[in-house]
């Protein structure tokens, strides 16, 4: 059980966790960029919802598009996926943000940014899925998305992504 | 200088340590509910809103533990995108029940979170 796919356990887990570790410095490094660059508009987190928004989409897409059409080893996927886009991405400033506003009174503001991050990650991230070819038929009753993930890798049976 | 290297280095952790997470939980778990992000962001909203309270930049600690703990370890630890991308993957699933237990669960246990994070720091 130490060889899968010609690479020992120990090699496997370094890869991935080199990746996850430098697509964490770059997601983190774009998300602060992106925040310091975006303009304040009147009290409202308009960078971090665009931040959210932006990766919600583009996680959706890349993760996608890896088990239909390109396949890339795991590594490249924790890297990018895991790494940059879920370290680009952010629920604790959007929760400590949406505080913020409820205790400074704006009730009505703090309500909109909740409904636009969440509605409107959920559709962008289904609208992605559906670009990078997912169809709502291709999937099977109670797979889930680990199970695709395993089965798209030629992982064995039980044995945990990256682990 | 002293902020980007703090964001830099905590990203580093944050990510490394959601993956770790991740990994486990999943190893273990084989429901449909996407337990490891609504822990890890459970965890990140009480972690941030403790952090942001206690932490005034007034001082050279306070502007560390602001970049590094705060904004570098904790902002990417929590993700919104997986969060997302799951909660999409549940409805294509059909799993509807899941998926609005998963969206409104995150919503308000996580405002509760951070506003104890907030009040304890």
């Amino acid at each position: 059980m130490n060889e899968t796919n010609g690479y020992s356990k120990w090699y496997r887990h370094f890869l991935q966790y080199g990746a996850v570790a430098v697509g964490g410095v770059l997601g983190a490094l774009l998300r602060e960029t992106i925040e310091l660059i975006t303009p304040a508009s009147y009290g409202f987190p308009v960078a971090t919802l665009l931040i959210n928004w932006s990766g919600s989409f583009v996680l959706a897409w890349f993760y996608t598009i890896t088990i239909w059409r390109f396949k890339v080893p795991q590594w490249v996927r924790a890297g990018i996926g895991t790494g940059v886009i879920g370290a680009y991405t952010t629920f604790s400033t959007f929760a400590v943000e949406t505080n913020s506003l409820l205790v400074k009174g704006q009730i009505f503001i703090a309500g909109i940014y909740v409904v636009l991050s969440v509605i409107g990650g959920f559709f962008l991230a289904l609208l992605a899925t559906r670009l990078a070819g997912e169809k709502e038929e291709s999937l099977q009753d109670g797979e889930s998305s680990r199970e695709r993930v395993v089965d798209s890798f030629g992982l064995k049976d039980g044995e945990s992504i990256g682990d | 200088m002293i902020e980007w290297t703090g964001v830099a280095l905590g990203g580093m952790l944050g990510a490394c340590m959601r993956f770790f997470i991740t990994n486990r939980i999943n190893g273990r778990w084989n429901k449909n509910f996407p337990l490891a992000t609504f822990l890890i962001n459970m965890t990140g909203a009480f972690l941030l809103g403790f952090v942001y309270a206690e932490a005034r930049p007034n001082n050279i600690l306070d502007y560390w533990l602001r970049s590094g703990a705060g904004i570098g370890f904790i902002g990417a630890f929590t993700t919104f995108s997986t969060w997302m991308y799951e909660s999409a993957t549940l409805k294509d699933r059909k799993a509807i029940l899941t998926l609005l237990i998963y969206m409104l669960a995150s919503v308000v246990i996580g405002l509760l979170a951070a506003w104890l994070g907030m009040t304890i720091g």
